[in-house]
C-alpha cells in the first residue's frame, strides 16, 4: 500500500514538471477566466435594458409587464415596436420582448407566444437575455398553472440577475480543465511502454492493475486541485459563488476526471503510437472544448452539429457543474448527466482492458 | 543447491529459433556468465527466466519457485538490470530508487545502496541529465533495491569505457562477496574470464560449451594462439603441417593458429613465410582465451 502511494505521488510530480500538462490545463482555463471575466463579467452584472413591447395589452400581458419590471437586473424600457427594434438596431436596447396581440387568448387555448430580439452579433448579451427572459416566463408559466405563488417569480429573477458571464463560464472552464487534465493519459501511458519504462517495471512485482489505478489517481488529484484553485480564483477575482454542496460539486469533478481518463485509455489502448496516440487526443479535445459548450452555448449551434454535441461526455460534465455552481441544484436534478458520464466510463474502461497490450 | 534451474527452454520469433533447449542450473553463491555474440538469445534467456518473456516450452524454476507459475513471487527475490533501461525523465535520482523500493516487501538501506554506487552527488539530479556510466549505475542501484537473492545483469558493461568498466567489475565482485547469486550476459570474454566462476557459451539460441572459464580453455589441448595476416603465395592448408599446431581457423587473410609449443611453431611459420616470400603482419602470440574457445567451436570470433 506504501509502494501504491509512492507510485500516486511520483506520478504527482512528474505530472507537476510537466509543463505541457500544465498549460494545457490549468493554464489555458485560468487565461481563458481572467480573460473573459474582465471582458465580459463586470458589464454583465450591470442592469441591461429591455424594450418591452405590450401589443396585447391584456390582464395576463401586464402581469408578465409586471414581473420583468420588478427585476433588478432588467432596466425596462416600455414603448412601441418600431420604436424599441430601433433602439436595438442603435444599441440603445439589449434585448426587445414583444407580447404580440392575441397572447392571452393563446394562452386559454393552450400556448401562446412572446417575440425575443436580440443582436447576433452580441452573444454574451444573447444568453444573457435569455437566462433572464427564460427565469421570468418559466416562473409566469407556473404561476399560471397554479404550482406557485407571485413571491417566487421574484426570486427566479434574482438567481437569474446573478447570472453573469462569468458565473457560467467558470463552471465550464472547469470542466474544460478537466478535459486537458485527463485526455492524455493514455499517451502518457504507451510512452512509457514506447521507451521501454512498463518492460522494466514488468521485472518488478508491480501488476499492471496497481500501475493504472496510480495513474488514475494521480490524475483525479491533480484534477482536484487545479478545480479547486480555479474555483477559488473565480471566486477571488469575481466573487463566482458555489451554489451547491461542495460534495457534489466533488463528487462531479471525480466523475468527470474518470469518464475522460477512461476515454484516454481508449485513445491509448487503439493507437500503438505515442505520438500519433497525442495528434489523435488533440484532435478530439479540440472540438470537444468548444462545443459541449464550455465557453458558450451550443444550443444555438447548427442543427447538424447536435448530434455531436449530444455525444460529447464533457457536454453532461460541463451542465451538472453548471447545475451545482450556478443553480445550487442537487445529484436529483442532473441524472441524465451522470448516467451519460457513467455509460461512457465503463464502456470506456470494458473497451481498454480488452483492446490495451502491455508489450 | 542449485539456485536456479533451467531445462529444454525454446523460444522462436518465426523462424528465428533465440532460444533451443538451453538447460543449465546456477549454484547458490555463484557469479554465472552467459559468452556469445550478437543475436545468441543471451537476452532472450534472461527475460524468460526473469519472467519477462514467456517460452515456447521448458521449466525454469527459480529460487525453488515456477517462474510461469508464480512470476510475481520469483520477481520480489530477483535483482534486474536490463540490457537497456529507460527510466521516468521527470524524476530524479533519489525519486526513482525510492519508487522503486516502494515496489518491493524487502527493503535496503537506501543511503547505504546510493554510495556504495556513488550516486551520492546525483541524488537530486534529474534522471535526463545522467551520464552514460551513472545511468548504468542507476540501472544497478534499482536491481538491488530489495536486497535480492539473484542478480540477472544483462550485459553491464557494453558501451562503458575501460574506466567504467573496471568499476562495474569491482561492484560485481563485491556484491558476490555478499553471498548473493550473479547471473550475467556479455560478449567480452576478459569480462567473463575475470568475473564468473563458470561460463556458458551460447550461440544461435544453444548453449555449446559449459564450465568454468579455466576448464573451458583447458579442454582446448592448446595453451597459446598465433594471431597474423598473411599475403598471397601461400596455401593455407601448409598451415595445418606446422609443427605443434593443434588446429588453423582461417578467415579471410586473417588466421589464428592453436599450438602447444609457440615457439616450435612460430619458427616454422617464419620459415614457411620466407620460402614462399608471403609478407605476415598484425603477428600476435596469446595465451589461449575464452575467445579462442568460441572460434574453436564456432569458427567465427565473438565480436565481429
Ligand atoms: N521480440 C522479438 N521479436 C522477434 N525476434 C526477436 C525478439 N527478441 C529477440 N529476437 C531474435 O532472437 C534472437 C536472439 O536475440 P537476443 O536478444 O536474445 O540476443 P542477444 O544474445 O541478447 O544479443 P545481443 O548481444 O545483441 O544483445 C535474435 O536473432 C533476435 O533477432
Ligand atoms: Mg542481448
Amino acid at each position: 500500500m506504501k509502494g501504491f502511494w509512492r507510485l500516486v505521488h511520483c506520478q504527482m510530480l512528474m505530472l507537476w514538471r510537466n509543463k505541457e500538462y500544465l498549460v494545457a490545463s490549468f493554464g489555458i482555463a485560468f487565461v481563458s477566466m481572467v480573460l473573459f471575466g474582465y471582458l465580459f463579467g463586470v458589464e454583465g452584472s450591470s442592469p441591461f435594458s429591455l424594450g418591452l413591447v405590450d401589443e396585447d395589452r391584456s390582464t395576463t400581458s401586464s402581469t408578465l409587464v409586471e414581473a420583468l419590471k420588478i427585476s433588478s437586473s432588467l432596466d425596462v424600457q416600455q414603448g412601441e415596436r418600431e420604436n424599441e427594434l430601433e433602439g436595438l438596431r442603435s444599441g440603445k436596447r439589449r434585448v426587445v420582448m414583444v407580447i404580440p396581440s392575441g397572447f392571452e387568448d393563446g394562452l386559454a387555448r393552450g400556448g401562446s407566444r412572446i417575440d425575443v430580439y436580440f443582436d447576433q452579433g452580441n452573444m454574451v448579451a444573447a444568453t444573457q437575455a435569455r437566462a433572464v427572459i427564460q427565469a421570468i416566463v418559466d416562473g409566469l408559466n407556473r404561476q399560471l398553472t397554479g404550482a406557485l405563488d407571485p413571491i417566487t417569480i421574484k426570486e427566479e429573477g434574482i438567481t437569474a440577475k446573478r447570472l453573469r458571464v462569468i458565473d457560467s463560464l467558470t463552471p465550464g472552464l472547469v470542466g474544460m480543465m478537466i478535459m486537458w487534465a485527463n485526455m492524455f493519459v493514455g499517451v502518457r501511458l504507451i510512452s512509457w511502454r514506447e521507451r521501454g519504462i512498463l518492460k522494466r517495471l514488468g521485472v518488478t512485482p508491480l501488476r499492471p492493475f496497481n500501475l493504472i489505478s496510480s495513474q488514475i489517481v494521480a490524475h483525479v488529484i491533480l484534477s482536484f486541485l487545479q478545480a479547486a484553485l480555479l474555483v477559488a480564483i473565480g471566486w477571488l477575482l469575481f466573487k463566482v459563488s458555489v451554489q451547491g454542496s461542495y460534495l457534489t460539486l466533488s463528487f462531479m469533478i471525480a466523475l468527470g476526471s474518470l469518464c475522460i481518463l477512461s476515454l484516454g485509455y481508449i485513445i491509448g489502448s487503439f493507437i500503438k503510437k505515442s505520438e500519433s496516440a497525442n495528434a489523435v487526443a488533440m484532435l478530439i479535445s479540440f472540438p470537444m472544448m468548444f462545443l459541449s459548450g464550455s465557453y458558450f452555448p451550443t444550443d444555438s449551434a447548427p442543427s447538424f452539429i447536435q448530434p455531436l454535441v449530444k455525444l460529447m461526455p464533457l457536454t453532461y460534465l460541463n451542465h451538472a457543474l453548471r447545475e451545482i455552481i450556478n443553480n445550487g441544484s442537487a445529484l436529483s436534478s442532473f441524472r441524465t448527466d451522470i448516467f451519460v458520464l457513467l455509460a461512457w466510463t465503463l464502456g470506456s474502461l470494458v473497451l481498454s482492458i480488452r483492446i490495451f497490450r502491455w508489450q | 543447491m542449485a539456485i536456479i534451474e533451467v531445462a529444454g527452454l525454446c523460444k522462436s520469433y518465426g523462424k528465428v529459433k533465440a532460444a533451443h533447449e538451453v538447460t543449465f542450473n546456477v549454484e547458490d553463491g555463484e557469479v554465472f556468465g552467459i559468452l556469445g555474440p550478437n543475436g545468441a538469445g543471451k537476452t532472450t534467456t534472461l527475460e524468460i527466466i526473469e519472467g519477462l518473456r514467456t517460452a515456447d516450452s521448458g521449466s525454469v524454476r527459480v529460487c525453488d519457485i515456477d517462474v510461469l507459475k508464480e512470476k510475481r513471487a520469483v520477481q520480489e527475490l530477483i535483482g534486474v538490470q536490463l540490457q537497456s533501461t529507460t527510466l521516468f525523465d521527470e524524476l530524479t535520482v533519489m525519486e526513482t530508487i525510492h519508487l522503486f523500493q516502494g515496489l518491493f516487501s524487502k527493503k535496503v538501506n537506501l543511503t547505504s545502496l546510493v554510495t556504495k554506487l556513488a550516486l551520492t552527488d546525483k541524488q537530486k539530479s534529474p534522471v535526463k541529465e545522467l551520464s552514460g556510466g551513472q545511468k548504468q549505475r542507476l540501472a544497478l542501484a534499482l536491481a538491488l533495491v530489495n536486497d535480492p537473492k539473484v542478480l540477472f545483469l544483462d550485459e553491464p558493461t557494453t558501451g562503458l569505457d575501460p574506466q567504467a568498466r573496471r568499476s562495474v567489475w569491482e561492484l560485481v565482485q563485491e556484491i558476490r562477496s555478499n553471498g548473493k547469486t550473479i547471473v550475467l550476459t556479455t560478449h567480452y570474454m576478459e569480462e567473463a574470464e575475470s568475473l564468473c566462476d563458470r561460463v556458458a557459451v551460447m550461440d544461435h539460441g544453444k548453449i555449446i560449451a559449459m564450465d568454468t572459464p579455466r576448464q573451458l580453455i583447458k579442454n582446448l589441448g592448446f595453451d597459446n594462439t598465433i594471431e597474423f595476416s598473411i599475403g598471397d603465395g601461400l596455401d593455407v592448408r601448409e598451415l595445418e603441417k606446422l609443427p605443434s599446431v593443434k588446429s588453423v581457423h582461417n578467415k579471410e587473410k586473417e588466421h589464428h593458429l592453436f599450438t602447444q609449443d609457440p615457439q616450435a611453431t612460430l619458427l616454422g611459420l617464419m620459415r614457411l613465410a620466407q620460402e614462399r616470400s608471403a609478407a605476415i603482419s598484425d603477428l600476435r602470440v596469446h595465451t589461449a582465451s575464452l575467445e579462442d574457445v568460441f572460434i574453436s567451436l564456432t569458427g567465427r570470433r565473438l565480436r565481429e
